[in-house]
């Protein structure tokens, strides 16, 4: 009640006795709040909806990557694949039945004629250590990706890794690797490990050179060492189990090619073969209405 | 058995580890002769020409001119020789086409030695010789129809992954006729998407290699 005693009242007489001096001030400390506060309020809101949008970039990014991941996966599995199928059937495939074939022609002639049963269980035999190599090549090339490698030169180095021994290699393989198909370079890396496994086990060549180049729609490569060298007219061929030259002979004309081969005893051995390049399509699409 | 009574077979396979082996287990049966070799279509039907076997054992995948075309054409100018198809895919589309051109008999390569011996002697007798489990396959698994080379040539890029503005950049040809033939080849193989394409042209080996 102490107030009270402190209390005191102006009473103007008329409203004209009341001069407006200046206005209250319209910050007043809970406007003040109010506003801070929404302020505060738009800032987090505005805060959270960036984070969660960072978020949800983040999370939409890493799906898309992971989709373009494995769409380029997938190719790679698709083409490997598509290699893998021709490489089992062309090789493993038609070598087990040959192999089968030749076991029952030594079932007929076992007790009849114990010379031929001899002469086809040895085909056999040979074939089936053929059909080893060609799979354990086969595993090579899957495990090493030599198939991806952009340069045909570490292609081919890669390629022949377990079968030269310290045998000096000169490489000079002018081909650009987009220029052939993954068919074309896969063949292309398996002649030349062929004919480079031949001049070490048969010609003991101490060094080898290998060349190629790209020439009028046609790979042009060679195989050249300095080995014993052979005479090609009375070389063992497919009936005395060596199914390497003629192996080559049958991928080269896969691909409607040629290949030469010089060799005379005491001279070393060059193996130089043609690959056709298939057609760049776009050439004879204008032939076409679109 | 008198030497004319052989049945005289000639062996078309571009692979001679199988013609070797053709004619080494042929060759060991008393009433087959092998007369002759051939190591593509081409050969296969010159050869049959000159030598006219009574039965031609004919792979289906060869270079130059496939299993079926030389089948088609033995059938037209040398009706006489019995056509035996052999081949090493489990598809039927192969098979199938060569059946519808006169070949008489078809087997696997995978057969016992004993089957292929009796299809020999089951064609030249003038009997068909279609194994069941052939049969079942070829109903089971009917083949697509034949692809045009654009068509298979579309089917490849897909395979290899290309998107259409690829294939179109490729074979300088429009997105829209790219589309189009995209749309036909989906229709022939029944797929509904690409890789639904290239899973029916990996299994059924559209793709000549």
């Amino acid at each position: 009640m102490q107030d009270v005693s402190q209390r005191f009242f102006l009473v103007p007489r008329t409203p004209d006795d009341v001069v407006i001096v200046s206005r209250l001030p319209w910050w007043t400390p809970v406007r003040l709040m109010i506003l801070l506060g929404t302020f505060a309020t738009a800032l987090l809101v505005v805060i959270v909806w960036n984070v969660s949008l960072n978020r949800r970039a983040k999370a939409k990014g890493t799906l898309l990557a992971k989709e373009q991941i494995a769409h380029v996966t997938s190719e790679l599995k698709v083409s490997e694949r598509t290699r893998l199928a021709i490489e089992l059937h062309d090789m493993l495939s038609q070598m087990l039945s040959g192999i089968s074939m030749q076991i029952g022609a030594v079932r007929k002639f076992m007790d009849a004629n114990r010379d031929k049963a001899l002469h086809h269980l040895d085909i056999a035999s040979k074939t089936l250590l053929t059909c080893r190599e060609s799979l354990r090549d086969c595993l090579w090339d899957l495990r090493n990706h030599t198939i991806e490698e952009a340069d045909m030169n570490k292609a081919i180095r890669d390629t022949l890794k377990p079968h030269v021994d310290g045998t000096p290699l000169a490489i000079r393989f002018n081909v650009p690797r987009d220029c052939l198909s993954d068919n074309a370079a896969h063949a292309i890396l398996s002649i030349v490990r062929e004919l480079v496994v031949n001049a070490i086990r048969h010609g003991a060549a101490k060094s080898i050179r290998i060349a190629g180049t790209v020439e009028g729609g046609k790979v042009l490569f060679s195989v050249a060492d300095d080995g014993t060298g052979f005479d090609p007219a009375s070389a063992p061929g497919m009936a005395q189990g060596h199914f390497g030259l003629q192996g080559i002979r049958e991928r080269v004309e896969g691909f409607d090619g040629e290949i030469d081969v010089e060799s005379a005893p005491g001279r070393g051995t060059k193996v130089a073969i043609a690959l056709n390049l298939p057609k760049n399509t776009s050439t004879h699409a204008a032939d076409e209405q679109d | 058995m008198q030497q004319m009574n052989k049945i005289r077979v000639l062996i078309a396979d571009d692979h001679s580890v199988v013609r070797m082996g053709l004619a080494a287990l042929l060759g060991a049966e008393d009433d087959i002769e092998v007369v002759g070799e051939a190591k593509n279509g081409d050969e296969a039907v010159s050869q049959s020409i000159l030598l006219t076997p009574d039965v031609v054992v004919m792979d289906l995948v060869m270079p130059k001119k496939d299993g079926i075309a030389a089948t088609a054409e033995l059938h037209e100018k040398l009706p006489s020789a019995k056509v035996l198809v052999l081949t090493s895919y489990s598809t039927s589309d192969g098979i199938a086409h060569a059946i519808d051109a006169g070949a008489a008999g078809a087997l696997m390569k995978s057969a016992e030695n004993e089957t292929l011996i009796e299809a020999i002697r089951s064609v030249h007798a003038g009997r068909r010789f279609i194994p069941a489990s052939i049969r079942r396959l070829i109903s089971e698994d009917p083949p697509v129809p034949e692809l045009s080379p654009r068509q298979l040539e579309i089917l490849s890029s897909i395979t290899r992954g290309l998107s259409n503005d690829d294939i179109a950049k490729q074979l300088g040809i429009s997105v829209a006729s790219v589309k189009t033939h995209i749309l036909a080849l989906f229709q022939k193989l029944g797929a509904a998407t690409r890789a639904e394409a290239v899973a029916i042209a990996l299994r059924k080996q559209l793709l000549k290699i």
